[in-house]
């Protein structure tokens, strides 16, 4: 049986902070390096697109991806706000 | 004929969304960096929750709140943080965090609170089993789609608690519904 399945209702696109929480749980989902690669990469380009739009925030820890995975720009960009 | 009813019994549902300010994270990442390089304290088990926000229920008004937590048996905050991102998965604990919901309420956080009425029979099974969980959590602590049970939002289901009203139209406007289309909860293959 076709269903017609709602993506959102309202409908609404994937913002891109929920797309960083829907790609930290797939990351945890698989162990495959490759595919985690592909992943991280993709988190990478989401993120610097956030922080390019001028994002004052940082993703919740479930949303985050290990230290040796999260791209270097996060660190970069958060660290440039801690007190000295 | 009456019908005897059942006492309402109230359990008070309390959460907090981190502080994900870009200071607050900056001063919370630098001491994750110390701790892990040896150079300095690292977060304090507040501080971890007042970053990552975190979800408890009470039963007797809010005076103590109670919460399901990862038992990092003394492993240090970034270890478990990294650990917890990475899949894995660390034994459950039930603990008393009001002191925590209280320094959140002294940080300004935002709260969310709602309280679910139980008949009392039910709301007995309940505190039964909430006893059982504050003496040892037979559920596993995970990030989504990691090997644990649950955290701490996903605890409370675990527990029997229904989070949403039963209004259809809450049900489908939930975000999450359709951004993650998949989701698992426990160790399977």
């Amino acid at each position: 049986m076709t269903r017609r399945i709602m993506s959102g209702f309202p409908l609404t696109p994937l913002s891109d902070q929920e797309q960083l929480g829907q790609l930290a749980m797939s990351y945890r989902e698989i162990t495959d390096r490759a595919e985690r690669q592909k992943i991280v990469n993709e988190y990478a380009q989401t993120l610097k697109r956030l922080i390019d739009s001028g994002w004052d925030e940082v993703p919740p820890p479930e949303d985050q991806l290990p230290d040796d995975d999260m791209p270097r720009e996060f660190f970069a960009f958060v660290s440039r706000h801690a007190a000295p | 004929m009456s019908i005897l009813v059942p006492t309402c019994q109230r359990v008070q549902i309390i959460a907090f969304r981190g502080d994900r300010s870009l200071r607050f994270a900056g001063d919370f990442q630098k001491k994750l960096d110390a701790e892990r390089h040896g150079t300095g304290p690292g977060p304090t088990s507040d501080e971890c929750l007042l970053y990552a926000g975190h979800a408890g229920i009470s039963v007797d008004g809010g005076s103590t709140i109670y919460g399901f937590n990862p038992d990092g048996s003394g492993a240090p905050a970034w270890f478990l943080f990294n650990s917890l991102k990475n899949g894995d998965r660390f034994h459950g604990v039930v603990r008393d965090d009001t002191a925590a919901f209280q320094a959140a309420n002294r940080h300004g956080l935002l709260f969310v609170s709602f309280a679910i009425i139980l008949p009392d029979p039910y709301f007995q099974d309940f505190a039964i089993e909430l006893d059982r969980e504050r003496w040892k959590s037979k559920y596993y602590y995970g990030f989504p789609n990691g090997r644990g049970d649950c955290n701490c939002i996903t605890w409370l289901e675990r527990m029997g608690l229904p989070l949403v009203s039963g209004r259809m139209n809450e049900f489908v406007a939930i975000p999450g519904m359709s951004h993650h289309s998949q989701r698992r909860f426990g160790l399977c293959k």
